[in-house]
């Protein structure tokens, strides 16, 4: 004899009861969809009645409400999956609930089926309800295209997908709780702890790390994994990135809808196999599996100790503090989670071994970080260890680099540009590593390093093992600029920082606009027709007065103005305004030429360290992305044409 | 048949079950008793398939009960507070047990609700207690299953009603296969309506036998026997479970068959002697003694 109970019955029965959850659903959905689109519909109808006519078409304002990447829908669709699961799966915390179902003729698995599709069915109601209404709406306006239904189908398979993986996870954290307190805390933990986890990660490594490189784009990718709602709305904003009009739009990939389902099954699976291993007394206890009690109380404690001790060192920088803020912040952790799983004042102190452990972990953890036990800010490889290495510093100024087939690369992460140029011969970048890694040993963490005169360069390992290496140093200044400069000699170690020296006709094409910004001496250099008579001019308090005025122009606005005339300092009062040169792309090779042959000329401290650089924007493709290249009174030929140019417009 | 087989259940360091060990035939309602706390509720709750066994098992008609979809459909567990959907009326319960409970015979339960005079549209939540306890007895009599066990049904029930359910219990045994088993501690309710009786006490069963059998095999005895040294005698040749002496007056409760003691206690020539029946309590209370329950230690 086989169960008796339909399957597909139980189910309606149960989503009979759970119509409350179906209508709350539905009213928001509606609003969020086919209201949200009907609103903008008739507020344009409205403005096209009042102006007689509108910024968007009615097919260009519905697709700007409707479809893809609204992180606001993803928000709440995920935030339903939660409610759903929390409300659905609520008996698991009840004894009396539990007796009920659990004596029903019912495997587990088979109420966990009945319940799982009964409430993922509320939703897709009401959410296919409001996405057809939107698309009732569209055709009401005349405002449906078929890429648009299309988005809107997408969206709507997305939608229940996010849906799904928002369940399972919920529900995968109400397996392992035994209450409400704690269901709540579970889900806290399947949201944040991870994500907090690397922010405490960052946090000791950038306090304690001062050469790591950051990864930014690497972090931005690395949240995803930190947690299935991180997933679901890296995934959703992804999506629908780009404007819609262009048709260039951004659509979730096979790929990406995938990735979401296997989140999903994995955690759907997970949750069904603790079900079924769940006791039911576990209701009302504050684990549903007390073995994990220790296991939670030290992923717990051991972060909160780090944190602690993060902080007394930011505000005292004293061992002893450093320890007495881990224990007691330990302490104070293990009391309150003690207090949680037992609801009892008594008990709080219970399981000191648990505390004890966990501020063994945490203590090691800190100190390793605190006195670089691992010796990661001292790693300097053996020379025959490596297989390239590059170099890169805030003074290489171009952000811009071209791919093999022409593609621009814009970037602002250094670690992106030590990749796009490493040299086989290094033993000039090494010299600087060296002298990096012999200032982190003298000045260790303190700040005395930036008393010196030292310069932060960046500086990449590529190992033999295929393993990269990233560093950033804090180097001499002399040291820097000797081994640059001699670096700089090689026309081929100079190229890649300057992509100007390899532009083709197509690289030239590209440029849409060409400004030049000229301030201090090589505006001067610009000005004056008898280059001497300012060189001349250029006294020892000139160019100490010079000097002071460079690092007090860095904090003010710059003008046009030229009012303030100062007599002693006649020369620099009047650099303080800029002076701003459109060129005209008629002249842009002979531009081009004169800066490829006066950077034949000029070395390494020529370019960064004249007091006086200015630069030349090249904009491309009518971007607001420009490549800009230092310019100062050491590049003869290309101030001469800037010259020249700036006469022909002044008349 | 419910066989249970060296049950044991375990709640973090309490032992609730152990080892017990009971049958509980068909067609006769079968009665569970114990003090506070003896596991009645957990041997319930193991039997419907709620509660894992620790150790032992659960047979329903040969099946093991847990997680066995033919072993639970045949059992209908009513728990100590019944469970009802927020807001729900009698109705709603009816045609959701119709569902869960494929042999629940709807019309019946219309036609009880209509006898027990419940309104079958009213909100269950605000039923009394007693309203709504008749309610989930009505739900598990309609759902015809073979086994009922209700946990503590009989609590809040007023007399008539609690005989009206007595006799309804009485009539489903003769119309089809019915075994309610109740599990409470009001004795006087199980003495009524019980054929069998299970005696648990800190987890065991300390006994489980025919109600009348017990009350045959165990007696109350007081009398006057002037020689010490006999009165001695007779209270090694008989297996006493309890002892009380007020002045000459001796009260046991013994095991054994009526005439066997009789022949032993007028072999010692008392000056007065009587046997009287033992009401369940007083098994209940003389047997627990023995396990070391005293309720003497109770009254201050």
């Amino acid at each position: 004899m086989t169960s008796k109970i339909s399957f597909s019955k139980l189910v309606h029965g149960e989503m009979r009861q759970m119509n409350w959850l179906t209508a709350v659903q539905m009213v928001v959905f509606v609003l969020f969809l086919p209201f949200r689109a009907l609103m903008s519909m008739a507020i344009r109808q409205s403005e096209l009645m009042r102006e007689g006519e509108t910024a968007y078409s009615a097919v260009e304002q519905f697709s700007r409400h409707v479809g893809l990447g609204h992180v606001e829908n993803t928000c709440l669709i995920l935030f339903c999956g939660a409610v759903c699961a929390l409300t659905t799966f609520a008996y698991l915390h009840s004894q009396v609930k539990q007796d009920f179902y659990h004596s029903l003729s019912l495997k587990r698995e088979e109420l966990f089926g009945v319940k799982y599709l009964s409430s993922a069915l509320t939703f897709v109601v009401a959410y296919l309800t409001g996405q057809v209404l939107t698309i009732l709406v569209g055709l009401f306006y005349q405002a449906l295209t078929g890429q648009i239904a299309f988005e809107i189908a997408l969206a709507s398979v997305q939608g229940i997908l996010f849906y799904l993986c928002s369940y399972s996870t919920t529900l995968t954290a109400m397996m392992l709780a035994g209450n409400f307190l704690t269901t709540f805390l579970a889900i806290g933990a399947f949201g944040a702890y991870l994500p907090m986890l690397m922010l405490l990660k960052e946090s000791l490594e950038s306090v304690f790390l001062n050469t790591k490189v950051e990864n930014l784009f690497s972090r931005a990718s690395q949240f995803r994994f930190t947690s299935p709602w991180a997933w679901c709305l890296y995934t959703g904003s992804r999506a629908g990135t780009i404007n819609h009009l262009t048709g260039a739009e951004k659509l979730p990939t096979a790929g990406d809808l995938c990735q979401i389902i296997a989140i999903t099954a994995v955690l759907t699976l997970a949750a069904l196999a603790l079900y079924r291993v769940r006791k039911t007394e576990a209701a009302g206890s504050a684990l549903a599996f007390p073995i994990l009690e220790p296991v939670i109380k030290v992923m717990v404690t051991v972060p909160v100790s780090l944190v602690a001790g993060l902080i007394a060192y930011e505000l005292t920088q004293a061992v002893f503090f450093e320890v007495m803020f881990i224990l007691l912040f330990g302490a104070l952790a293990c009391v309150i989670i003690e207090f949680i799983y037992r609801m009892d004042i008594r008990q709080v102190l219970a399981h000191k071994w648990q505390f004890a452990v966990s501020i063994i972990i945490g203590c090691a953890i800190f100190f390793v970080y605190r006195y670089d036990l691992m010796g990661y800010n001292t790693y300097l490889p053996a020379m025959d260890e490596i297989a390239a290495m590059s170099v890169s510093s805030p003074d290489f100024s171009s952000y811009i680099a071209y791919g093999d087939n022409g593609e621009i690369v814009y970037s602002t992460s250094y670690r992106e540009r030590l990749d796009q140029v490493e040299w086989e011969e290094f033993d000039g970048i090494y010299e600087l590593a060296e002298g990096g890694v012999e200032n982190v040993k003298e000045y260790g963490l303190s700040d005395a390093i930036y008393d010196q005169n030292v310069n932060g360069v960046y500086i990449k390992y590529h190992l033999k093992s295929g393993k990269e290496v990233y560093r950033y140093y804090q180097i001499d200044r002399e040291l820097y600029c000797e081994v640059m400069n001699e670096l700089f000699q090689d026309e081929d170690f100079k190229e890649p920082y300057f992509p100007i020296c390899t532009w083709d006709e197509e690289n030239l094409n590209r440029i849409s606009g060409i400004w030049v910004y000229l301030y201090g001496y090589s505006k001067e250099t610009l000005l004056v027709t008898d280059k001497d008579t300012v060189n001349d001019a250029r006294t020892e308090e000139d160019l100490e007065a010079e000097s002071e005025f460079a690092d007090e122009s860095e904090a003010e606005e710059l003008s046009d103005t030229t009012e303030d005339v100062d007599e002693e300092g006649w020369y620099y009062v009047e650099s303080y305004s800029v002076l701003d040169i459109t060129v005209p792309l008629s002249r842009l090779s002979e531009l081009v030429e004169a800066y490829r042959e006066d950077l034949k000329e000029v070395s390494f401290e020529d370019i960064y360290y004249s007091d006086d650089n200015s630069y030349i924007y090249f904009y491309l493709d009518s971007t607001y992305q420009s490549d800009d290249y230092p310019v100062n009174a050491k590049f003869t030929n290309t101030m001469a044409l800037l010259r020249e140019i700036y006469q022909e417009q002044q008349g | 048949m419910i066989q249970i087989e060296k049950v044991m259940k375990r709640f973090g360091d309490i032992t609730a079950l152990n080892g017990v060990d009971a049958e509980i035939g068909e067609n006769c309602i079968f009665g569970l008793v114990g003090t506070n706390g003896a596991g009645k509720s957990t041997l319930l709750r193991v039997i419907a398939g709620v509660l894992k066994a620790d150790e032992g098992q659960v047979k329903i008609d040969e099946r093991p009960v847990w997680e066995n979809v033919q072993a639970k459909e045949r059992v209908c567990f009513i728990p100590d507070t019944a469970m009802f959907f927020p807001n729900a009326s009698a109705e709603v319960m009816r045609d959701y047990y119709r569902i869960v409970y494929p042999m629940f015979d709807a019309e019946r339960f219309d036609d009880l609700l209509g006898k027990f005079e419940l309104d079958p549209k009213r909100k269950l939540s605000t039923f009394s207690k007693g309203m709504k306890k008749q309610v989930s007895v009505l739900l598990g009599i309609c759902a015809n299953t073979q086994y009922l066990l209700c946990d503590e049904t009989f609590d809040g029930l007023d007399p008539v009603m609690r005989q009206t359910v007595k006799s309804l219990f009485a009539s489903e045994i003769l119309s089809r296969k019915f075994t309610p088993v109740i599990a409470s501690h009001s004795l006087r309710e199980i003495e009524d309506i019980c054929d069998y009786v299970g005696l648990l006490h800190r987890g065991g069963i300390l006994f489980a036998k025919d109600l009348d059998e017990m009350k045959l095999g165990i007696h109350k005895i007081q009398c006057v026997i002037p020689d010490a040294a006999e009165e001695e005698a007779l209270l090694r040749e008989l297996t006493v479970l309890q002892k009380e002496k007020r002045g000459s007056l001796l009260t046991i409760v013994v095991r054994g068959s009526y005439d066997e003691i009789d022949w032993k206690i007028q072999a010692r020539q008392p000056l007065f002697s009587e046997i009287l029946p033992l009401t369940l309590e007083e098994i209940f209370i003389s047997e627990t003694e023995v396990a070391g329950y005293d309720i003497k230690n109770f009254v201050f």
